[in-house]
């Protein structure tokens, strides 16, 4: 065999399914307090910071990070584990979510010590939200056109341009933006971009959130002004930022987030069928939970490489892409199997509702953090077609 | 070959394999000369009693080698009944009887024929679309019995066997019983779970013709050129490859899970969960990833001349062996269904 496509059926160690019950009695503890309503389209900012208090708390916010920073050293599966059962419960996550996944990460292992010793115990006290700020007008798969642009300046940058798409910046402390610091070269036209941690906060940053089909303001427009930002805010190599990038991908694309997203859809779906004796509802839906099943064996499976520190990036392009594929057709599979049912067998009204938030949000999924087609293009890398 | 290469029993099968029945030559082959020795060397080494406990005088691998040496057969869609002996004589040592020589074929009557054991021991009823039926020394029935499952072992010669034909040109055999006397009987014990134990081995077999598929799909796409260049260039070409891909993973996954599930012997709806997604998920990857192989392949892919359709007939021919993906859907819609919305999850996360 030339092509060695490997995912062994990797199972989550016992103290892995302790702690998920452990995260279940938190979740359910925190709903009957009100802290958040899992029905809910979205959440509001209060919300959403005291999630990150409570979870804090817990401490399953950077959890597998080094103890140095304020991390338990905790497994890539446990946080899984943590992760998944988040997910499932629609727990408002959106304050730390994106810095724990990947920009505490990218920080551990390229950001300068004073940066770590600083803003990786906030984002750890469930204080610091980060966004990412690859995406710009004129630059999304292709981000090696990004043209917003950070000039070296006495002890530090000014940034100006824009970043577009910018999930949570309306909120966000920090961002971890890309930006240009010289021309790319004629033999390689990645050279030239450098990734900053950008504070929020800084004078000259304009935020405009804008609106999604589903009526959820989730991502936004960030302007740069003449932003400063001090030397040390460079996360690794000056015009390097291309060599940095491919490791993360792993992390940010095989997680459980990449087929659960429409779980609700699911859930609104058994609730309404539960009981039914029509063998071709069963049916339908026992396909979509054999395919399901799989996709989550799939990302378990590049969880325990994680672990085990290799760097999957083949195979976490594999599950997202199967994995967004599946969750956007999720809605429409379930739309065919239930126009079988009576009217008169189910809440229509309410079903009809949950299901058109799904269907709206549904052509986000194969576009944000990599497209359909971008990500077939690394799989027939990994293939060596490429 | 790099995979499973550190389990030996794999790499040995893999051997045989390749030496007996090389794709290239089964696919010129008209009289199926080769099997002879094929399945001379498969019995001397012992892989028909691989998934035999020692004790019993097998091999004693575990269920999870077993299934990955099926894996190694789908690679080189061995067409000797290899996946039928090793299932019998597991059935048979399972529910405490004699293993034996030869090829044994399994009969697993669900879903859609039915075989009853009468206290005297006698078996009446039907077994629909037998792989190898006609090649059988004995069969190994799962049968209903006064007192639940019954394992019985059967002389073909008092079973009437009607011929049919896979799509994958092997035999596909009707067995139809009326009152023959078992030669041995037991009841089943563990061995009633040889349904579960049919499907994970297509679902495996299945997963190594994908990976096959892969490797020969993906070489053929690099030395193939058109407009000057060659297709694998082609970025629609790249697309449709990496589909393959996820596919074969998809497929490698779902039945690595479903093998690890049954090697660590557990029951119940957890089983019933990796079993079936294992059927459904192989059986949808198989028509996808035949698809994409002959469409890559172009012209010379299906011409009977060219191996490719050992893989991709063999791939679907058993997606319709052990229960097809309704059959197995159905099953978990059916689970999933009752315990309603609270429950699909807790058994999802439990693997
Ligand atoms: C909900 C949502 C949240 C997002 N959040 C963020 C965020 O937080 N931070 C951030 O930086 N970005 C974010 N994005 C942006 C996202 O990363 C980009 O939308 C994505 O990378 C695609 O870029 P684009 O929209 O410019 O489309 P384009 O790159 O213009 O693509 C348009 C179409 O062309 C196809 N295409 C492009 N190049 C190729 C190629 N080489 N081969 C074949 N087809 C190609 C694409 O697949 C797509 O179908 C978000 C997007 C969404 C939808």
């Amino acid at each position: 065999m030339n092509v060695a496509l490997r995912f062994d059926p990797v199972r989550l160690p016992d103290h892995c399914q302790d702690l998920r019950q452990e995260v279940r009695d938190f979740l359910r503890e925190q709903v009957v307090q009100g802290v958040y309503d899992p029905t809910a389209r979205s959440h509001g900012y209060e919300d959403i910071c005291r999630f990150a208090k409570a979870v804090s708390e817990r401490g399953w916010i950077g959890m597998a990070w080094p103890r140095e920073y304020g991390g338990q050293e905790r497994s890539f599966l446990e946080r899984y584990v943590v992760s998944e059962e988040m997910l499932v419960a629609r727990a408002p996550t959106r304050r730390y979510f994106v810095a724990d996944r990947q920009s505490g990460p990218t920080l551990i292992r390229y950001a300068s010590e004073p940066i770590k010793q600083r803003v990786l115990p906030q984002i750890i006290a469930g204080e610091a939200m980060f966004c990412i700020g690859m995406s710009e007008p004129n630059s999304g798969s292709d981000l090696f056109a990004a043209q917003a642009k950070a000039t070296k300046v006495d002890g530090g940058w000014r940034l100006n341009g824009a970043k577009i798409w910018t999930t949570g910046a309306q909120h966000a402390d920090y961002m971890i933006g890309l930006f240009r610091t010289s021309q790319p070269t004629r033999e390689n036209r990645r050279h030239g971009l450098t990734s900053f941690l950008v504070d929020m906060h800084a004078d000259g940053i304009k935020v405009s959130p804008i609106e999604m089909i589903n009526g959820v303001m989730e991502f936004n427009e960030v302007l740069f002004d003449d932003v400063f930002l001090p030397d040390e805010n460079v996360i690794g190599e000056i015009d390097g930022a291309w060599k940095q990038a491919t490791s993360e991908l792993a992390y940010e694309r095989s997680g459980p987030e990449r087929f659960l997203e429409t779980f609700g859809a699911m859930r609104a779906f058994l609730t309404a069928v539960e009981g039914t004796d029509d063998t071709r509802l069963q049916e339908g839906l026992g396909r979509l939970i054999a395919q399901l099943h799989t996709m989550r064996r799939m990302s378990v499976s590049v969880a325990g490489m994680l672990e085990a520190g290799r760097e999957p990036v083949t195979e976490a392009s594999i599950v997202k892409d199967l994995g967004t594929v599946w969750d956007q057709a999720l809605p429409k599979e379930l739309r065919t199997l239930i126009s079988l049912m009576d009217y008169d067998q189910y809440d229509v009204q309410a079903y009809r509702e949950r299901m058109d938030f799904y269907t709206r949000m549904a052509p986000k999924l194969t576009i944000q953090g990599g497209t359909t087609e971008i990500l077939r293009g690394i799989v027939a890398r990994g293939l060596g077609l490429r | 070959m790099a995979l499973d290469s550190d389990d030996i029993h794999v790499a040995t099968a893999e051997r045989i394999f390749s030496d007996r029945a090389d794709l290239q030559t089964v696919a010129h082959d008209r009289d199926g000369a080769y099997r002879a020795s094929l399945w001379q060397a498969v019995e001397e080494n012992g892989l028909t009693i691989a998934m035999v406990p020692e004790e019993a005088g097998g091999v004693g691998l575990t269920l999870e080698e077993a299934f990955s040496l099926l894996r190694a057969a789908g690679r080189h869609a061995v067409s000797v009944p290899l996946a039928e002996t090793m299932l019998a004589n597991w059935a048979l040592a399972a529910a405490g009887l004699e293993i034996r020589e030869g090829v044994l074929v399994p009969l697993v009557p669900a879903p859609r024929g039915h075989l009853a054991i009468d206290a005297e021991g006698r078996v009446t009823g039907v077994c629909p679309e037998v792989p190898f039926g006609r090649e059988a020394g004995a069969f190994v029935a799962l049968c209903d019995g006064p007192d639940g499952p019954v394992i019985a072992l059967l002389d073909p010669a008092a079973c009437r066997i009607e011929e049919g034909t896979a799509l994958s040109y092997e035999p596909l055999d009707w067995v139809h019983v009326e009152g023959a006397p078992a030669m041995a009987s037991a009841p089943a014990g563990t061995a009633a779970a040889l349904p579960e134990m049919a499907a994970t081995a297509r679902a495996n077999q299945i997963a190594g013709a994908l990976e096959r598929m892969l490797d020969a799909t993906v070489q053929y796409a690099q030395d193939r050129r058109a407009f000057e260049r060659p297709i694998s260039k082609f970025q629609a070409v790249q697309h449709l490859l990496a589909r393959l891909g996820e596919e074969c993973a998809a497929a490698v996954a779902a039945a690595g899970s479903a093998a690890d599930t049954l090697s660590r012997g557990e029951t119940g709806d957890a089983l019933l969960l990796e079993v079936a997604a294992a059927k459904v998920r192989c059986g949808e990857a198989a028509e996808a990833a035949s698809g994409i192989a002959h469409q890559v392949h172009g012209a010379i892919g299906i011409t009977r001349e060219h191996a490719l359709h050992r893989l991709t007939l063999n791939a679907l021919a058993w997606r319709e062996d052990y229960g097809t993906e309704a059959h197995w859907a159905l099953k978990l819609g059916q689970l999933v269904s009752a315990g309603g919305a609270d429950a699909l999850w807790p058994l999802l996360a439990s693997r």
